[in-house]
This record gives C-alpha cells, sequence and structure tokens, in this order.
C-alpha cells in the first residue's frame, strides 16, 4: 500500500528555475484588469447594410 | 391588435408571430438594446465556453453592438431560419426588422443570423450553434459563411 502521508518536498535549491518563474508571470494588477476586459468569445448577428442615410 | 406577439416556436423556445396579414416590404419593427462595444460585450458572454448558446448580440456597425437581453424589445424572439421571410436592415446605425414576401396572420418571422464570430468559426462553434429550422437548404449552423 502507498504511504499516502508523504509529500514529495518542493525543489527550492536552484535559483534560476525560480527566477525564469517569477518572470513569466503576470502581475496581479494587470491579469486582473485583461480578465475584466476579455471574458471571451462572442457571436453577433450580422445584417444588411444599407449605408448612412 | 398589436402586429407582434410572442408565443411558443416550433422551431426553438419564443418567437416572434405576425397577428394580421402583413405585405412584403413592411418593416416590423427595429432591433433594440443597449448599444455596447464589443470588448463590453465580451466581458458580458463567452459564446465559446457555452454547450448550447444563444446570442442577442447584434452588429451595429462601426463596433457597436446591441445587446436585446438588455432593454431590447420582442424582436430579440425572432428565430433563426436558413431561409428567412425577413431581414435586417442596418440604417444610420440601427437595425430594423423588414419583412421579405408577404405573410399571412399568425406566421411566424425569421431571420438569418448569419453569425460572425470574434475569431474565425470553429467545427466545434458551427456544432454548438446548430440550426434547427429545417429548409431544404439548411446549411446546419447559424454561424454565416462569413463567421
Amino acid at each position: 500500500m502507498a504511504d499516502e502521508t508523504r509529500k514529495p518536498t518542493p525543489d527550492i535549491t536552484d535559483p534560476k528555475k525560480d527566477e525564469t518563474t517569477q518572470k513569466d508571470l503576470p502581475t496581479p494588477e494587470t491579469g486582473a484588469k485583461e480578465a475584466d476586459q476579455v471574458k471571451g468569445g462572442i457571436f453577433q448577428k450580422t445584417s444588411m447594410d444599407y449605408g448612412e442615410t | 391588435m398589436a402586429l407582434l406577439d410572442v408565443r411558443a416556436s416550433r422551431v426553438h423556445g419564443s418567437g416572434l408571430f405576425v397577428t394580421r396579414p402583413t405585405a412584403a416590404g413592411t418593416r416590423v419593427g427595429e432591433y433594440t438594446g443597449e448599444r455596447i462595444t464589443e470588448a463590453e460585450a465580451r466581458r458580458r458572454y463567452d459564446h465559446t465556453r457555452d454547450p448550447s448558446p444563444q446570442t442577442y448580440l447584434f452588429a451595429a456597425g462601426d463596433g457597436a453592438v446591441i445587446d436585446g437581453l438588455a432593454g431590447g424589445n420582442e424582436t430579440r424572439f425572432i428565430n433563426h431560419s436558413c431561409e428567412p421571410n425577413c431581414r435586417a436592415v442596418r440604417q444610420a446605425g440601427r437595425v430594423f426588422v423588414e419583412v421579405l414576401r408577404d405573410l399571412p396572420a399568425g406566421a411566424e418571422l425569421f431571420l438569418d443570423y448569419a453569425l460572425r464570430g470574434s475569431a474565425p468559426a470553429t467545427a466545434d462553434d458551427r456544432a454548438r450553434f446548430a440550426c434547427r429550422c429545417g429548409a431544404p437548404t439548411c446549411r446546419g449552423t447559424m454561424i454565416g459563411d462569413t463567421g
């Protein structure tokens, strides 16, 4: 039977790995702003265009 | 009696019907609702993640979108058909619904939605916006050729 109480120890010995990860993450402020602006894809009905009259 | 009546449709959910004979060329109403930007529409809705999406958005030109769910009138209940008896006419940034041929009293109104996505439609999008109109020329989806 597997020992479920044992958890893997996080690798915190490689400073280069940590640096790369941090660089790729957006700041909380930027991420929140983008999520608020664009939720997803939309579909719109379209029509004939008679132009501006 | 009012010309338009919302009631159960044989095609999908509720539909919009004329209560008396209506001549070709008649403008039965304006597609109304809140005028918003595409960005605002994308903030409100995500049709790409909805398994059975419905859209009440109508392109009004110049990036403006009419959201029929926000303050819209009965024209938002017009169902889609690949062989419609109405057309939507955009004029001066507004959208009007015009009857294409003489209709008897009790006829359900249909538009070809010709849906257009914010990104090119995928096969999955076409399937989720499946058309149930049953017309001989049905293309199987409410998404238009340029969708």
